[in-house]
């Protein structure tokens, strides 16, 4: 879908050097497959490495001094935590256990001992970069001076959930869910990623630059899938892996509708989005199905996964992640719902009762149907959210 | 098609599709449908794996890596 829209911005946007951008985003779609199919670690940290390089020259595509300046803030931090933290516990644990292979139950169990296993445990966490875990978060914002249809790649799709997807499979697949609720550091990580969460929607509520508001929100929403990770619980797992999927529908519509906007009105500024519902009501009919998703009201994909995240709570006896879900999910209305207000109930600023204000002009097709597409997928999935739930379930051998 | 030769295919057709997406690159209507019909296969294949995996199979890439030279064998050798 990201392919379709891009087709529409890049010709709406007469964005330059677009030879050189779809090659590097095919490059990047490569290296996510690469991650998604690894079965070892080493695998998945070649493509993973691969994957920060492609996304490069996406952040840097405007070629001004921001996006250059965004260029390196986003191979520093990235490169940098990789290479210095993940790389680091690859080896020690290539070390330690003479695989670095993907098994049930882990490789670690019964190899290392707990205060070893902790220490690996934060070189991993901190190490996978763009899970974007606080303080390893600054590339996200930073990675905004790309064009939408590649912060939607990043911000939704293909770079953090790689981050969030590795964590995942490292909890599950090289310390075992058993073993990493016997890691001292595991409570002690868990809270950095709910104070991630509340923090990252506290500063996305005071953003008023739409893309910055998603980039802040993802870096929230990120941390619900490294806290489920480490709840330690079946449906911890469960919620954090259909997390992955839910956001992803979620938030790409989302880009994709600050996109639409921006190619069709020039605007990218929450404060200046008064009455924009009335101009482009199914672009912000999408949204509003966006925001929702995100806030976990029903019936938005959103819901099926917070309630997933929030049974895995409560069966780990951790009452603190529920508080802080709950007040997420309060943030979260606070910083969307004023946006789908504004655009649907509040007069366009300017207005002197000119029709033409009020006139339908929505994106060109291609942007429209993608972003008709995920929005369905964000409702669909609510209502038949089997496949990714079975898919999810397979990671515990947890039945329905 | 085999599970593995999916997964396989799902990495390389990505990765070679920029070599036609640059040579086509005076055109833009084929170089988008390059990319376009990248994205469209890369989708179908993936689907076509859901089958297997719900039933269990796990296909994979790898490269191989320290074993296969021997470093861990004697870094990890019992005394006799």
């Amino acid at each position: 879908m990201t392919s379709v829209y891009s087709i529409g911005y890049m010709r709406s946007h007469h964005e330059s050097r677009q030879t050189s951008y779809y090659s590097y985003f095919a490059v990047a779609l490569g290296s996510v497959m690469g991650i998604a199919f690894a079965g070892n670690l080493f695998t998945l940290f070649i493509f993973y490495e691969l994957l920060t390089l492609s996304t490069y020259p996406l952040v840097t595509h405007a070629g001004d001094d921001a996006a250059r300046e965004a260029g390196r803030m986003y191979l520093g931090y990235l490169l940098g935590t990789s290479v210095m933290l993940l790389l680091l516990a690859l080896i020690w644990t290539w070390s330690l256990t003479g695989t670095l292979d993907f098994r049930s139950g882990g490789i670690l169990e019964g190899t290392v001992t707990p205060g070893i296993a902790s220490i690996l445990l934060i070189l991993f966490v901190f190490g996978i970069g763009k899970a974007a875990v606080m303080p390893f978060h600054l590339w996200l914002p930073a990675a905004m001076v790309a064009p939408t249809p590649v912060s939607a790649l990043l911000h939704a799709v293909a770079v953090v959930k790689a981050g969030v997807f590795t964590i995942l499979k490292v909890a599950i697949y090289i310390f075992g869910i058993d073993f990493l609720a016997e890691v001292p550091a595991t409570q002690w990580l868990m809270y950095v990623a709910a104070a991630t969460i509340l923090l990252a929607a506290i500063v996305a509520l005071r953003q008023d630059n739409l893309k910055l508001r998603l980039a802040w929100s993802t870096i929230s929403q990120l941390s619900y899938i490294v806290l489920c990770a480490l709840l330690v619980t079946p449906l911890g797992i469960v919620g954090g892996s259909l997390h992955i999927v839910m956001h992803a529908f979620a938030k790409i519509t989302l880009f994709f509708c600050a996109g639409a906007i921006l190619i069709t009105t020039h605007k990218t500024r929450v404060s200046e989005l008064n009455g924009i519902g009335r101009r482009m009501p199914w672009t912000m009919a999408a949204f509003t199905v966006g925001a929702l998703s995100m806030i976990g009201v029903p019936p938005a994909a959103g819901f099926i996964s917070k309630w997933y995240i929030l049974l895995g709570s409560i069966e780990a006896g951790q009452m603190i992640a529920v508080g802080v879900i709950i007040t997420s999910t309060l943030l979260n209305a606070a910083y969307f719902l004023p946006i789908v207000y504004a655009a649907f109930f509040r007069a366009p600023e300017g207005n002197t009762g000119n029709v033409n204000s009020d006139a339908h002009a929505e994106a060109p097709l291609t942007v429209i149907l993608a972003i008709a597409v995920t929005a369905t997928g964000t409702l669909a999935l609510f209502f038949v959210p089997d496949i990714p739930l079975e898919l999810a379930q397979q990671l515990t051998g947890e039945s329905k | 098609m085999s599970p593995e030769v999916t997964v396989l295919a799902c990495v390389a057709l990505p990765l070679l599709a920029p070599a036609l997406i640059a040579a086509l690159r005076r055109w833009p209507n084929p170089r988008e449908a390059v990319t376009l019909l990248t994205s469209g296969c890369l989708f179908l294949l993936v689907y076509s794996l859901h089958d297997d995996v719900l039933q269990g199979a796990r296909p994979a890439c790898e490269f191989p890596v320290g074993r296969d030279f021997g470093v861990l064998d004697r870094l990890h050798a019992q005394p006799p």
